[in-house]
């Protein structure tokens, strides 16, 4: 277990499992895991496939429950809200990336953007106003009207991100925000995800299997066949 | 954009599958509508009857008639305040196809029981000047071109013989139950122009009766009168008169019902269907937008919203293209039927009946879907266990 470098942890775990069961068979997939991760840090989990990593990000995001443990966000024990709560929850506190950008074809940039907002009682033209504002961080200010399918993947995964910040989350969750783009645009995006960890303050949980993506983070955490395995700061030091 | 519009948008996700699916429930509603507006057809007649009317005819058929003596026997019957008759002519006009009804009727109490048949005071008073004048309506007049003083021949076929009249009049009709596609003409030129055997026979009596008065007891006293005659009576009111003209037909209107509700059980299996295909290949939108914060409710709603969307594009679609169809079939039906069924417009209950099952169909049919798309596992939807 490591604790958070700096400031006051923000996502507490404890004693986390996670079970699966198909059929009759229950296959473990995270065993007692402790882990603090703290406010406005931006930490990478990594580990082979199997590992757990992106059932520890479900987990973190409020998308999945443990079997055991207690997972505590933003100073809520979330395994205890029910399905509306939980949903109110995400929408207040976290922002989510997926790798393959997930957004709905039949909206605009625009739209897809303002989607979250939907949730909020907001006037017109304060969501107008902060979807402009998150298209504008993201550099795509000049393709609001347009449509997924008439953007790149870069630009699609940077529309994604903007409908992550819109409603000023309190954590972002990114699972593997580059792995379905080129070189160019990986970096574009992890460049982002760093602009909006050290200007906007945002605590930033990615799941990658690039280690290049992985070394934007202040912390990388490894796991393997479903517990913490190391976690590595930047400057090198590796703690077992 | 608002919550509405993201259900809209999501509902035309597949534009192609979703105004197939809207022309499926168009073609449904349609059907349905048409259906129902032959049987409104069918009924209209004993739905709009007179309630002082009554109908006096041979106990054994219609196609029996009665003596012309029992005129005055039923004008004394307390309750009674007016007496008119008629007789089914039959006849040809120019060619079996040209069917229409053609009705010997005593003019002046005949006029005076149907006041929903008008005629200018001009044409009443020709009409009634003119042994061989005739009165036809106006969508009679319109179909064939006639015009007042034209001359009609007809071929007789109950009543041998061509007989030729002249139009006196155009007359319109007030009620949906008073049809304007039939010719009516002086009984008494029938009456003088019959064989001797075939004189003072009446086809129906037609009365009216005094405000209050019992139906059932006028009924009984009239047919009691005319019991162990040579022609016993039945006197009904004139909606059980025109219903025993429907019970004929009665299995076939049943059938013609039956069908129309199947209609509308076809047209939710078919939202059912889009709805179903439409959510499961959308597991993983929903799955993201509940991890971005829409709650299940949220996403029932979405779902049930579409095909809510759906069936009300196909009900408007079905009730606006209806009223043409019924139109173009309706002269179809006349060309091979002749006046046979008079198709009127849309009555508003069944539109409301289709309209409302097309968009509760919707919500029913996506109902299945809606529960199970709010009640997924984000981390199956989002198909990764990794």
């Amino acid at each position: 277990m490591s604790d958070a470098a700096d400031g006051k942890p923000i996502i507490q775990l404890r004693g986390v499992r996670k079970v699966y069961r198909r059929d009759q068979q229950e296959i473990p997939v995270l065993d007692g895991i402790d882990l603090d991760i703290a406010e406005r840090s931006f930490e990478a989990l990594m580990g082979p496939s199997g590992s757990g990593k992106t059932t520890l990000l479900n987990l973190i995001a409020g998308i999945d429950r443990p079997t055991a443990g207690s997972v505590k966000v933003a100073g809520t024990e979330i395994q205890t809200l029910s399905e509306g709560d939980l949903a109110s929850w995400r929408a207040r506190y976290v922002g989510f990336i997926f790798q393959q950008y997930n957004l709905l074809p039949v909206l605009t940039a625009f739209q897809n953007v303002e989607l979250p907002l939907l949730l909020a009682k907001l006037p017109r033209a304060e969501r107008r106003r902060r979807v402009e504002t998150a298209l504008r961080v993201v550099g795509l200010a000049d393709r609001t009207e347009h449509y997924p399918r008439q953007l790149s993947g870069g630009q699609e995964q940077r529309v994604a991100i903007a409908r992550a910040i819109v409603t000023d989350p309190t954590i972002i969750v990114a699972d593997e925000p580059t792995g379905d783009l080129d070189r160019k645009s990986g970096e574009e995006v992890l460049t982002l995800l760093d602009l909006l960890h050290r200007e906007f303050g945002k605590t930033i949980v990615m799941v990658t299997h690039d280690p290049q993506a992985a070394e934007r983070a202040e912390i990388i955490r490894k796991l393997d066949k479903g517990a913490l395995a190391a976690t590595e700061r930047r400057a090198g030091e590796i703690e077992r | 954009m608002e919550f509405v519009a993201l259900i809209v948008k999501s509902a035309f996700r597949n534009r192609l599958r979703a105004l197939l699916t809207a022309v499926g429930v168009a073609i449904a509603i349609v059907s349905f509508l048409f259906l129902r507006t032959i049987v409104s057809a069918w009924n209209a007649g004993a739905e709009n009857a007179a309630a002082d009317r009554m109908v006096v005819r041979n106990r054994i058929s219609i196609i029996f008639p009665l003596p012309l003596s029992y005129l005055d026997k039923v004008k004394r019957v307390p309750g009674v305040t007016d007496v008119s008759w008629a007789n089914w002519f039959g006849g040809m006009y120019k060619d079996q196809r040209n069917f229409f009804a053609k009705f010997a009727v005593d003019a002046p109490t005949y006029l005076s029981i149907y006041p929903e048949m008008t005629l200018s005071p001009e044409e009443k008073q020709a009409w009634m000047g003119d042994r061989m004048g005739a009165v036809v309506g106006a969508k009679l007049a319109e179909k064939y071109g006639w015009k007042v003083g034209d001359q009609i021949a007809i071929a007789g076929d109950i009543y041998p013989g061509d007989w030729k009249f002249t139009v006196r009049g155009v007359y319109h009709s007030t009620s949906k139950a008073f049809d304007e596609r039939t010719m009516y003409f002086h009984w008494k030129y029938l009456n003088e122009t019959v064989t001797e055997g075939r004189k003072d026979q009446l086809g129906v009596l037609l009365i009216r009766i005094g405000p209050g008065v019992p139906s059932a007891q006028v009924a009984s006293a009239i047919d009691k009168q005319f019991e162990n005659s040579v022609a016993e009576t039945r006197t009904e009111t004139e909606k059980a008169f025109q219903m025993a003209f429907l019970s004929m037909v009665s299995a076939v209107l049943v059938a013609i019902q039956i069908v129309s509700i199947v209609v509308l059980f076809i047209l939710v299996l078919i939202l059912a269907n889009t709805m179903a295909m439409a959510t499961r290949e959308r597991t993983t939108e929903y799955a993201v937008l509940r991890a971005i914060g829409f709650s299940p409710r949220h996403v029932v709603m979405m779902v049930v919203g579409e095909g809510l969307v759906i069936g009300a594009l196909g009900a408007a679609l079905g009730v606006a293209l209806t009223p043409p169809l019924v139109e173009v079939v309706g002269r179809g039906l006349e060309a091979s039927l002749g006046n046979f069924l008079d198709l009127q417009g849309l009555a508003l209950g069944p539109v409301a009946a289709a309209v409302a099952v097309a968009i509760g169909g919707g919500m029913l049919a996506s109902a299945v879907p809606a529960w199970r798309a709010g009640r997924l596992r984000l981390v199956d939807a989002l198909r990764k266990v990794d």
